[in-house]
């Protein structure tokens, strides 16, 4: 059973370093992470949906809609990277570096005990 | 779609009506679009599926819902409120008339079978009806 995703933080990572590698729509980002993560992680569209929504509010994606269906009550939104969202995911990937750093010095320094 | 998916979609949209209508309505197709490509899939999926792939209907809406900027938010709910507020005093406002009426109706039903009636008042310029005359035999 993967593991569901409703980390925001992880959520925006993972959106926008799967649209480095050309635009998508909710469902198929969906997909990847499944696939990609060889089943051991998915999203929900309830949680996916507000992130890219917020993303391209903030201008780090945008979009292009296109109409499908016979009486266009389908579309499918795709959505692309932009140059303030590739500097975004950058910040991001550095921050969860150095949390991941600092968690494993706190890991390190606690295994001989901890003295409050 | 099922008629299944189409109360999943239904369900959703009724979640969103403090949504502006536009939005509301793009939303609801680019749902509609995912759901479509996942179906393509898997052309025997049910409902429970789509559900456990996109989420309950509830849990769409509020991450929609949360999607939308605070202003516009409260906008609508600020328009839907006063609307609300209308239709509350136009009732309020028939309902006491109604009232008003219905009392005037029961007092003066009351009034006429006591005697109290003022049908029988003198008009001026006009004899008294002499009620002798109307007595049958």
């Amino acid at each position: 059973m993967p593991h569901i995703i409703y980390d925001k933080t992880i959520i925006e990572i993972l959106v926008l370093f799967l649209l480095q590698h050309g635009e998508l729509y909710a469902y198929s980002i969906m997909k990847l992470i499944s696939s990609l993560s060889e089943d051991t992680l998915s999203v929900m569209g309830g949680s996916l949906y507000p992130i890219l929504y917020k993303l391209k509010d903030k201008g780090y994606i945008t979009d292009r809609i296109e109409i499908i269906g016979k009486r266009q009550r389908m579309s499918r939104v795709y959505y692309n990277l932009t140059a303030s969202g590739q500097e975004y995911l950058q910040t991001l990937l550095a921050d969860r570096a150095m949390i991941q750093n600092s968690m494993e010095k706190i890991f390190k320094n606690a295994e001989g005990g901890v003295d409050s | 779609m099922t008629v299944e998916l189409e109360a999943y979609l239904k369900e959703v949209d009724r979640r969103l009506l403090v949504c502006p209508k536009q939005r509301r309505l793009s939303l609801l197709k680019e749902l509609r679009g995912n759901i479509s490509a996942f179906l393509d899939e898997r052309p025997q999926t049910t409902a429970q599926e789509v559900r456990a792939c996109f989420g309950a209907p509830e849990e769409i809406a509020a991450g929609f819902l949360k999607s939308l900027p605070d202003e516009e938010l409260n906008e609508q709910l600020h328009l839907r409120k006063r609307v609300l507020t209308f239709v509350r005093t136009i009732v309020a406002a028939l309902a006491i008339v109604l009232l008003l009426l219905f009392g005037y109706h029961v007092y003066d039903g009351y009034a006429y079978s006591h005697g109290e009636t003022s049908y029988d008042a003198p008009i001026e310029g006009i004899p008294p009806l002499d009620k002798s005359a109307t007595d049958t035999y």
